[in-house]
């Protein structure tokens, strides 16, 4: 990232000392479809830092913000399911709004990483292939989402 | 030189320049409003707004500033914002037919057409040999299915600047409309050999190519759909389908109906696949054609 100019462009990243482990975000982004957030989400925000992303405070933010906003999904449609007293065949239409939030969330912290990343590469600095973390997530998926407990609510959390 | 590097398009030489410039002296607003426009062709909006704003509270009344100012504006389509700039620009400079065609261009997004039109005569009668005001008079031409009247405003462009890239674009662009493909794709080639990184150009090559294959032309016309879209409308499209996908593979297990099912997962799966492999192939078809392309000697 060095420039023979020093003047620095508002939305240049400017790694940090992890800059040698910043991934593509592509690959943080399908290890949510295949390993699921409880890989995706902490990798996007370790990227984030690694990479100095100017939006990193807004990142971090979603990173958050995506188990928070699985919780108070499944409550509510927890909630609607005992009230309206829905049938059983009713509980995967839910589900798809779950996935669909995370997918969400996922897409939306490509988008913005993807922006300091395209200007990191741009620049010539580091990038790790990130397809060996991503096929250790999807090989470990069973045994990390038995870890998170069996009442199953944890696991759509971290799934 | 920075300018004139902007001018031939080589963004990254008047980008080094600007740096070095704003290094040495960081109040320098030409400098500021010269990045925010190299900006704006990289699609950096965010920055190059920010290099407006620098630019403008160094030097409030600079014509270069409320340009970089507009065109950022009307990139990110704040088009009130864009307004604000133009007649601050117009009140500066009244005489300057650039500054028209900006106008011009907002009353295009915004769907004006008449206003369009009259700001662009008012353009042609400030500088009737102004290859940019010719073009863009063909341009509006050609949106309307004028295809004589475009070809008429290309040649005159043309014959103001026989290498003016805008002018080969146009032409292109009406040989593709009369269905003349190798003429079109001629007159790309010849863009690209100016500016081998012309958006215009590039865009004419593709459009093309996508015109000789239907599988390619359709996943180009669902890009550039996209593209209009932008990242947010976009990104809920896709979710959109996906949902709509999952639940109608369900409602069809319900009906017990497993064939229409299966039928709705494989047609998922399949534009999936098409449209990942979509870009590569595309890629691949642009860089083919793209090997017949010399860079001129002055590039």
């Amino acid at each position: 990232m060095a420039h023979e100019a020093s003047y620095r462009i508002q939305d240049e990243p400017a790694p940090s000392g992890l800059g040698h482990l910043i991934v593509n975000p592509v690959f943080p982004l399908l290890s949510v479809m295949l390993a699921g957030a409880w890989l995706a989400l902490p990798w996007f925000a370790f990227n984030s830092f690694a990479l100095g992303s100017p939006t990193r405070r807004k990142e971090l933010l979603l990173v958050v913000a995506a188990p928070l906003g699985m919780m108070a999904l499944s409550f509510g449609l927890g909630l609607l399911y005992v009230l309206l007293d829905l049938p059983k065949g009713s509980l995967p239409y839910f589900q798809v709004l779950l996935v669909v939030w995370k997918l969400a969330v996922a897409y939306w912290l490509f988008d913005l990483q993807k922006r300091s990343f395209a200007l990191h590469e741009y620049f010539g600095g580091p990038v790790r292939n990130g397809l060996p973390v991503m096929a250790a997530g999807f090989l470990l998926k069973g045994v990390v989402l038995k870890a998170f407990g069996g009442s199953g609510w944890w696991q759509m959390v971290a799934s | 030189m920075a300018q004139l590097q902007l001018a031939h398009g080589n963004n990254l030489g008047a980008m080094d320049m600007l740096r070095r410039a704003l290094s040495e002296d960081p109040d320098d607003a030409k400098a500021h409003a010269l990045l925010a426009l190299v900006l704006l062709r990289q699609k950096r909006l965010h920055a190059a707004e920010h290099e407006v704003g620098l630019a403008l509270a160094l030097e409030a009344d600079l014509p270069l500033a409320h340009t970089a100012a507009a065109s950022v504006a009307l990139a990110q389509r704040k088009f009130p914002r864009a307004e604000q700039h133009l007649s601050r620009l117009l009140e500066l400079e009244p005489e300057e037919a650039g500054h028209l065609l900006l106008r011009a261009q907002l009353f295009e997004l915004t769907g004006k057409r008449q206003q369009r039109h009259e700001t662009l005569k008012q353009a042609l009668a400030l500088a009737p040999d102004d290859p940019h005001v010719l073009v863009a008079l063909g341009e509006e031409a050609l949106e309307s299915g004028a295809l004589r009247a475009a070809e008429q405003r290309a040649r005159e462009a043309l014959a103001a600047d026989a290498q003016f890239l805008d002018g080969l674009v146009l032409m292109g662009q009406v040989h593709l409309r009369r269905g003349q493909l190798e003429e079109a794709r001629d007159h790309a080639i010849w863009a690209l050999r100016q500016n081998a990184t012309d958006p215009g150009a590039l865009r004419l090559l593709v459009n093309i190519q996508a015109r000789r294959s239907w599988v390619l032309g359709l996943w180009w016309r669902w890009a550039t759909w996209m593209e209009t879209l932008g990242d947010g409308k976009g990104m809920l499209v896709l979710l959109g389908a996906y949902a709509g996908q999952r639940v109608a593979t369900l409602a069809a297990k319900d009906l017990q109906m497993p064939g229409l099912a299966t039928l709705i997962s494989l047609i998922w799966i399949a534009l999936v696949a098409y449209t990942w492999i979509g870009p590569s192939l595309f890629n691949r078809m642009l860089r083919r054609e793209l090997q017949e392309v010399r860079l001129s000697e002055r590039f």
